[in-house]
């Protein structure tokens, strides 16, 4: 495969990636070959095909460092590639994945065993938590509100038989309902950031779990 | 070779490569330099260049050359602070390595 045929390919490739990364890339890899020179077609071969060139290149932008491959002395390995037969480099013999991969893996399995033992003494008051954690934001305003718009009347009433007392609890009143407000505030930031982020946290922890104890 | 190079050694590795290089360096030769070292493919580097270039341990810059342009990349202070921390952390675990070799009776 000639230089720009090679560059085309790769650029039609990667085309739906951010613009800046496509053209970094790209650059990156026309530069490359100019340097090559001779070794052109070379350099070309080393690469393998664009398709697996583009593989590399997306799985580093879209992962996470650590969990991407590891860079034997044979070439560059990744689990997530190996069946599929994207080696970048296929010579040599393949390694089995390091044992720190596993005792990585050990950690978040002991947690979770930890968690259901304590799950299953503390069951009534795990229960009770988590029933606040879903609903008691949203209580504790609803709560705020409706105390304020019950006792903003009653104190604006009270004012016309004892303007002293009906002046404090028209304030306190106020003050109640700006509570309200402020955990009106509060809700929408709980459930719609807080809430999915910690549920996608769970998700995450328990998946990674599990795919931990496959690869183990 | 039967050892393993982690990203962060591979990290260490490249930096160390173009930090020699006071004026910067660019990606075919740090490949060719890296090779000295360890056995990558020529794809490995990309993906290792970006991320530092990410991580502002590199900067780039494009100077013309041969009437075309090469992108430089070079070393920054946040680069170089990162790579005397891997150098240090090398020393001390290679050291304990090659006294446990050593130390083995063969």
């Amino acid at each position: 495969m000639k230089k720009e045929e090679f560059i085309q390919r790769l650029k039609y490739l990667l085309a739906d990636l951010p613009e800046e990364e496509t053209e970094d890339a790209i650059a990156y890899y026309r530069d490359y070959l100019e340097e090559a020179g001779e070794k052109e077609e070379e350099v070309i071969r080393g690469f393998g095909s664009p398709e697996k060139l583009a593989a590399v290149i997306r799985a580093d932008l879209r992962q996470d460092p650590d969990e991407g491959g590891e860079f034997t002395d044979s070439g560059y390995t990744d689990s997530r590639f190996r069946e599929s037969g994207y080696q970048i480099q296929p010579s040599g013999s393949r390694q089995e994945p390091s044992s720190g991969t596993e005792k990585k893996n050990a950690l978040p399995v002991v947690f979770f065993v930890i968690a259901l033992v304590l799950l299953a003494v503390f069951r009534k008051p795990v229960r009770a938590a988590a029933k606040f954690l879903i609903a008691g934001p949203l209580m504790i305003t609803a709560a705020l509100l409706l105390g304020g718009a019950v006792l903003l009347p009653t104190s604006v009433i009270q004012m016309f038989t004892a303007f002293p007392v009906g002046l404090f609890f028209l304030g306190v009143s106020m003050m109640i309902l700006g509570l309200g407000l402020a955990g009106v505030l509060g809700c929408t930031l709980y459930y719609g950031r807080f809430v999915p982020w910690a549920v996608g946290q769970l998700g995450d922890g328990l998946r990674s779990l599990f795919e931990g104890g496959k690869s183990a | 070779m039967v050892f393993n190079t982690g990203t962060a050694l591979l990290d260490a590795i490249v930096l160390a490569a173009v930090s020699r290089e006071p004026e910067g360096t660019y990606g075919y030769r740090i490949t060719q330099d890296v090779r000295k070292a360890i056995d990558i493919s020529e794809s490995t580097l990309y993906p290792v260049l970006r991320r530092l270039q990410k991580e502002d341990c590199l900067e780039t810059y494009d100077m013309a050359y041969d009437g075309r342009n090469r992108r430089y990349y070079r070393i920054t202070e946040k680069g170089r602070l990162q790579l005397g921390l891997y150098k240090g952390e090398w020393a001390v675990y290679s050291g304990k390595i090659s006294r446990i070799f050593e130390e083995a009776r063969i």
